[in-house]
């Protein structure tokens, strides 16, 4: 606030020639072309998270003033076997659910890349889980996963009783179990980057790749691979961003639950930060999923582009 | 070529955004309570209520007509949001500059803790000197004397079961822990599962087991004072309750764990499961012919010694006291704690409910209704719930460390001593 009667000053009337002024009209058209959405930005996405990031320096309880601690809320997750556990399942979460829904999505495009008779329905058929919003996507799998829903029944039919359990209530599957429903949805997505990716592909280096004998897979690994690699980014960004973030399917089905034996990063965050009353732990917990996050983009995009460069 | 955008205007977009940042700078102080709020005098009041259900709804409209009716000076306006997201905006609600003027709520450490800081409007003069027992005075009632909450009506938790399946097993009601065991062990003999409890996404409901368990063993003070942080769950009394409720794992449904409040509910409706300890809510969720089946018992008598307690959580209302009306927001805590509003709720909201006032008469009088009022009223002492007792947190260590000793009832030993650290742990925020 103090600064802007200087603002004010510089800007005033009778300093400047009128040539000048109007120059200098244009640079401040410019200008707040610039600075207006800069300033949105800086008001609603990161002063908010530089907010967060205060708190999780104090321990707060949404009502009393906050008290400054310092490190104390992140020296205390290395003594939070919950937290250990949340960041393990993260970490898990992320290779299975972005490792898997990856692979699946590039084998789903090359399988229905050409094409072929009714190959718009198949692809309509693995995109339509993207589609239903997560609530319903979690009421769908809670019957199937339920102690006499669908994988039971089937696992009975073959006489495989014994294999039966409670999929969503026991520690040791629970996670797993949660990982599913993801992938069942995230593959479809995953798929559609990839097919709008292998629509690139130069047809005329397949062909050329045939003719020098090289076989389908090298084919597949020297002239489709290559050429998906801006593709290829955007899907990682788009994987670890969204592995990072899952939420919804764990919240619906198990809270993190069965004694945190599924909790993510995310749903512990919430848990305390949000519907307990530890705002500094809590935001402490937010600060170090950012960090995951933005780490692991980094640490990606770093290494294509010098990639890139040294191509 | 013409600029419509003027420096004036952008310098004063600028200076807005500075206002509002200055502004967002203050993200975690909390306003000074509203000044000068009687040189202008407000007529708008707003109720904010987490009372969705249908009847629930109409009855909190119905009582603000009412009062409107009565009060012509005041507009009141209700506001109604989900359960869920109202217990968790409330300390922002509370802290606001214009807060919503009353709000539902809780009686419990839950409320007191409100007063403790300072956002709840002192009641006492709209407390009725008459129709409240002390029991429920005390819990509306302050560290400091001040009354901070006026109940309108409760409810209570018992062993729910149908008569007709009873009836059809040839067993009867238990009252003391060996013939409840004993009733378990029979039902399991003629292959029914005698107790529900879903977890999938009630997990809170092991907090019932607990507090009873506790309660009937090591009684009430005992109790408050493990819930207020100055006793620890490593002490043996907390372990003798583990080891009693032990007795009671092989008789829990195997499915609890992976079904949903809904579907175990349904379950236990069905006769699948014989007994469901919970609160009347229970039977609300039944069809109308099923109602007058439904029947209930007290948490059975584990040591006869110890002064019997029940849990009755109370409901009501608190008034913020940030609000810019106190006049029409005390006026409205008189009128709901009269027995005509009491009674004009229950009526309009159908719920099996109690009026809080004991002047107040109940509009639907079922048998059932009756045996919960009379079970309460002999009791020695009232709890509310564990997490109205306590708070969320301290629910949230509670049911990591029941659910696993559930499922792990060897590792009790382990359980109570991480419990008792999470719990720690959430105390010092």
């Amino acid at each position: 606030m103090a600064a802007l009667p200087k603002a004010v000053s510089r800007g005033g009337p009778g300093a400047l020639s009128v040539g000048v002024r109007r120059g200098s009209r244009e640079t401040l058209v410019l200008l707040a072309f610039v600075l207006i959405p800069f300033a949105l930005e800086m008001f609603w996405t990161f002063w908010p998270a530089l907010n967060s990031v205060y708190i999780s320096l104090t321990q707060w309880d949404g009502i009393a003033p906050p008290v400054f601690v310092g490190l104390d809320n992140y020296t205390r997750m290395w003594s939070d076997e919950t937290f250990r556990t949340a960041l393990r399942n993260t970490v898990i979460w992320l290779v299975l659910f972005g490792g898997l829904s990856v692979l699946g999505g590039l084998g789903l495009a090359l399988l229905l890349d050409k094409p072929r008779k009714g190959i718009g329905i198949y692809r309509a058929i693995f995109f339509l889980p993207v589609v239903f919003s997560m609530v319903v996507t979690a009421l769908v799998w809670r019957m199937i996963f339920q102690p006499d829903g669908v994988v039971n029944s089937l696992l009975a039919a073959v006489g495989l009783e014994d294999q039966a359990r409670i999929w969503l209530g026991e520690p040791e599957t629970a996670l797993y179990a949660l990982i599913v429903p993801a992938l069942w949805r995230q593959v479809g997505y995953i798929m559609v980057l990839f097919l709008a990716g292998l629509k690139t592909v130069d047809p005329l280096l397949h062909e050329a790749a045939k003719m020098d004998g090289a076989t389908a897979f090298e084919r597949f690994r020297h002239v489709t691979l290559p050429q998906l690699r801006p593709i290829t980014t955007v899907v990682l960004a788009v994987t670890v961003i969204d592995a990072l973030r899952s939420f919804d399917i764990v919240w619906a089905l198990t809270k993190g639950g069965p004694y945190h034996s599924s909790e993510l990063l995310s749903t512990y965050q919430f848990s305390t930060g949000l519907l307990g009353s530890q705002l500094g732990y809590g935001s402490a917990l937010a600060v170090v999923i950012f960090l995951l996050t933005v780490g692991t983009i980094v640490v990606y995009l770093v290494r294509s582009l010098r990639e890139e460069e040294a191509a | 070529m013409s600029h419509p955008m003027s420096r004036r205007g952008f310098l004063a977009g600028v200076g807005a955004f500075g206002v509002a940042s200055a502004l967002a700078g203050c993200a975690t102080s909390t306003p000074s309570p509203a000044a000068g709020s009687g040189t202008k005098k407000s007529a708008a009041l707003q109720l904010k209520s987490r009372e969705t259900s249908d009847g629930g709804r109409k009855a909190m409209q119905a009582l603000l007509d009412e009062f409107a009716k009565a009060n012509p000076q005041y507009k009141p306006t209700l506001n109604t949001m989900e359960p869920a997201a109202f217990q968790q905006q409330i300390r922002a609600d509370l802290t606001l500059a214009t807060p919503p003027d009353m709000l539902t709520w809780f009686a419990g450490e839950i409320a007191s803790n409100f007063a403790k800081q300072g956002l709840l409007l002192d009641a006492t003069s709209a407390f009725p000197a008459d129709g409240y027992s002390k029991q429920f005075a005390d819990l509306s009632t302050d560290a400091g004397g001040k009354k901070i909450f006026v109940p309108t009506n409760y409810y209570w938790w018992g062993m729910f079961y149908r008569t007709s399946q009873f009836e059809k097993w040839d067993v009867s009601e238990p009252k003391t822990w060996d013939e409840f065991i004993a009733l378990c062990k029979t039902l399991k003999g003629k292959g029914v599962s005698p107790i529900a409890l879903p977890l999938a996404d009630s997990a809170w409901l092991t907090a019932s087991w607990f507090d009873y368990l506790n309660l009937r063993i090591n009684g009430a003070t005992f109790h408050r004072a493990l819930l207020a942080g100055q006793e620890s769950y490593t002490d043996p009394r907390v372990a003798k309750v583990l080891d009693t409720w032990r007795e009671v794992l092989p008789y829990l449904d195997p499915d609890g764990k992976g079904l949903a409040f809904q579907e175990g509910s349904a379950k236990w409706q069905q006769g699948k499961d014989a007994m469901f300890l919970a609160g009347t809510f229970l039977g609300d969720a039944t069809p109308a012919d099923v109602k007058a089946d439904v029947n209930f018992f007290q948490f059975p008598i584990i040591d006869a010694n110890v002064p019997v307690a029940e849990e009755a959580p109370l409901d009501g209302f608190i008034a913020s006291a940030r609000t810019a009306n106190p006049e029409g927001a005390l006026a409205f805590m008189k009128y709901v704690a009269t027995p005509q509003a009491q009674e004009l709720y229950l009526k309009t909201s159908g719920s099996t409910l109690i009026p809080a006032n004991s002047n107040a008469k109940s509009p639907v009088s079922t048998p059932l209704l009756e045996k919960g009022r009379a079970m309460v009223a002999s009791a020695a002492d009232v709890t509310q719930f564990f997490n109205r007792d306590s708070n969320d947190d301290q629910l949230n260590a509670l049911t990591t460390a029941l659910v696993r000793f559930i499922d792990k009832p060897d590792e009790a030993g382990d359980i109570l001593k991480k419990w008792q650290d999470d719990s720690a742990k959430a105390r010092g925020n």
